[in-house]
């Protein structure tokens, strides 16, 4: 990208040795995954504890996914991930936007020491919070419901809203004060002249987010015990339990089907949120 | 005149509390409020089963000494979280800004690369558990095979000498993703003219590497590892489903946790009183890490 073209053919050997290089890093870490698709697809689960080991199956059975589809209780297990996905996503977004604007385009007495305590929750260890948090939902009855995953996602989350306060001092504040003269508000400045500019920073945390609440197994385990409520991380780890004898080629599927949307998030927003991860200013 | 500067001034107030206020409203219910509780309650005898049948019974600093005085077992997680967050944090890094700067040359098929390396951190923690759990703690695993295919031992992985170090090795393999980005933002930040400069004087690669790439990232390096570390030092999922809470590998969290729900446990009281001690340990140890790394990392602007 940088590098000019007069220096290009000095550079090469070392650039075949780092593709190399990053080519074999990359396929070690793609190999588990390989192995999770091969074994998801064998007939028989005793098939995958031969030895020597019968990697590549005899014969596809397609049945496996089948199987794991039911004993997991997909369609519910799925619908209850992606609402609990969306409606905490979308919270942690929306706080998390609201509450970077204020630090970055406001000036008041104590902002920065809010915002040093707001860095310092990061420190702040979830055990503590959680024993005398999981006592007080008890008190007011909101254990077995979503809503001690999904409310307190309101406030945001201390690394996003670092991270888009930082995008948010990059922008220059001229585009800001021209919309103020043309009358619009401090939030039809956020809706309309900020956002627009930080797709990428959104891209990158939608990615981060959607993954953390995709394959959290903490809060739903410590909160949705309720069958009816289970999503995809607690009705595959039961998967694990519930059949007396493993049977890890229907487990593998399970895997495969749990993680597949994530693999399409990930690739279908990769550019923007490579673009949002460098232009974020993590680096400052 | 006075006047509109007093009110852009108040508007301004106004409008910062308005927009933080999400944030400080939950901050107060679901933080300071229950860390107030808890405070109280690691000085008290509570479970969970009688918190409102019964009063609560102070017993003084009781906790705080029963830990160090008696539990072995949570001291054993101290010295398990602590082996783990650093091998952890520091192996990790490392391989990270390799591959960082690997992927930072200019070679083909860098975005391919790029995304499988990104891709084990998007497996959720259940299902990548459930993988390495086969791959190589079952007793006829592939690893083991491939082992035994280069003439070695058939090695335990989960023998108690082993098992925490298997458990490193597999959430460094899950958690490189986001660290290499991390530090790949910043590697695109490095001046290439500085290095090109430095390059024509005569400095060779690693002179370059250490003289200029490593300072210019340090910030990076530096963010990487210690939000690395605060959440290392809270591993909880990622090794209790990897090997349950055998007391080779049992962490901090995960005490608190068994303490504060299982029902044959010391109860919430305690558990409320360890939680304090690993956020000390966690804000000590922050403290040690800045304080180490004051005169090694570079800010621009500085």
């Amino acid at each position: 990208m940088r590098a000019n073209d007069g220096l290009k053919k000095k550079i090469k050997p070392v650039a075949l040795a780092g593709t190399i290089g990053a080519g074999v890093i990359a396929v070690l870490f793609c190999l588990p995954f390989l192995y999770m698709l091969l074994c998801s697809l064998q007939p028989e689960s005793s098939d995958i504890f031969k030895w020597p080991p019968k990697v590549f199956p005899e014969k596809l059975r397609f049945e496996n996914y089948k199987d794991a589809f039911e004993t997991m209780v997909f369609p519910r297990a799925f619908g209850n991930t992606l609402l609990l996905v969306v409606s905490v996503m979308g919270l942690t977004l929306l706080g998390s936007v609201l509450v970077s604007y204020g630090f970055a385009r406001f000036e008041a007495r104590g902002k920065s020491f809010l915002f040093s305590l707001l860095l310092s929750t990061m420190m702040l260890p979830w055990v503590i919070t959680m024993i005398p948090s999981f006592a007080l939902y008890r008190y007011i009855g909101w254990i077995g419901t979503r809503l001690p995953l999904i409310i307190p996602a309101v406030g945001g989350s201390a690394f996003n809203i670092f991270l888009l306060r930082q995008f948010m001092l990059g922008l220059p504040k001229s585009l800001d004060e021209a919309a103020m003269l043309d009358g619009c508000s401090t939030l039809g400045i956020l809706v309309k002249i900020l956002l627009p500019n930080m797709k990428p920073v959104l891209a990158t945390l939608i990615v981060f987010s959607f993954n953390n609440v995709w394959g959290d197994y903490v809060g739903p385990s410590i909160y949705l015990l309720d069958a009816e409520l289970q999503t995809l991380s607690l009705s595959l780890y039961n998967f694990q339990d519930a059949s007396g004898v493993m049977e890890w080629n229907k487990v593998m599927a399970g895997c495969v089907m749990f993680s597949l949307p994530m693999v399409v998030v990930l690739f279908s927003a990769q550019n923007a949120f490579v673009r949002g991860i460098v232009s974020s200013g993590i680096k400052e | 005149m006075r006047t509109k500067k007093y009110n852009s001034k108040l508007r301004s107030t106004v409008n910062f509390y308005l927009y933080v206020s999400p944030w400080l409203i939950v901050f107060l219910l679901f933080t300071v409020i229950p860390m107030a509780f808890s405070l109280v309650m690691s000085f008290t005898s509570a479970k969970i089963t009688t918190l409102t049948t019964k009063p609560l019974k102070f017993i003084g600093f009781e906790n705080y000494t029963w830990v160090f005085a008696k539990d072995t077992r949570f001291l054993r997680s101290i010295g398990n979280t602590l082996l783990y967050s650093f091998l952890r944090v520091f192996l990790g890094t490392a391989l990270a800004l390799l591959v960082a700067m690997l992927l930072n040359m200019q070679i083909k098929g860098r975005k391919i690369f790029r995304t499988m390396i990104y891709l084990p951190a998007i497996i959720p923690i259940v299902g990548s558990t459930l993988l390495w759990k086969l791959m190589i703690f079952q007793d006829r695993n592939i690893v083991s095979y491939l082992f035994t295919l280069v003439g070695l031992d058939k090695p335990d992985f989960l023998s108690p000498e082993r098992a925490l170090f298997s458990v490193v090795g597999i959430n460094i393999w899950s958690g490189l993703g986001p660290s290499m980005l991390i530090l790949l933002a910043g590697l695109q930040g490095v001046p290439q003219d500085l290095l090109e400069a430095a390059r024509i004087d005569g400095a060779n690669a690693a002179v370059r590497f250490y003289r200029i790439t490593l300072p210019m990232i340090s910030s990076t390096v530096f963010f990487s590892m210690i939000t690395g570390f605060i959440g290392a030092i809270q591993v909880y999922a990622e090794v209790k489903l990897l090997t349950g809470s055998m007391s080779e590998t049992v962490t901090m969290a995960m005490l608190v946790v068994e303490n504060a729900f299982a029902l044959d446990a010391y109860g919430i009281g305690y558990a409320s009183a360890q939680g304090w001690l690993i956020f000390i340990l966690t804000m000590l140890l922050t403290a040690v890490f800045f304080v180490a790394s004051k005169r090694k990392v570079y800010y621009a602007g500085e």
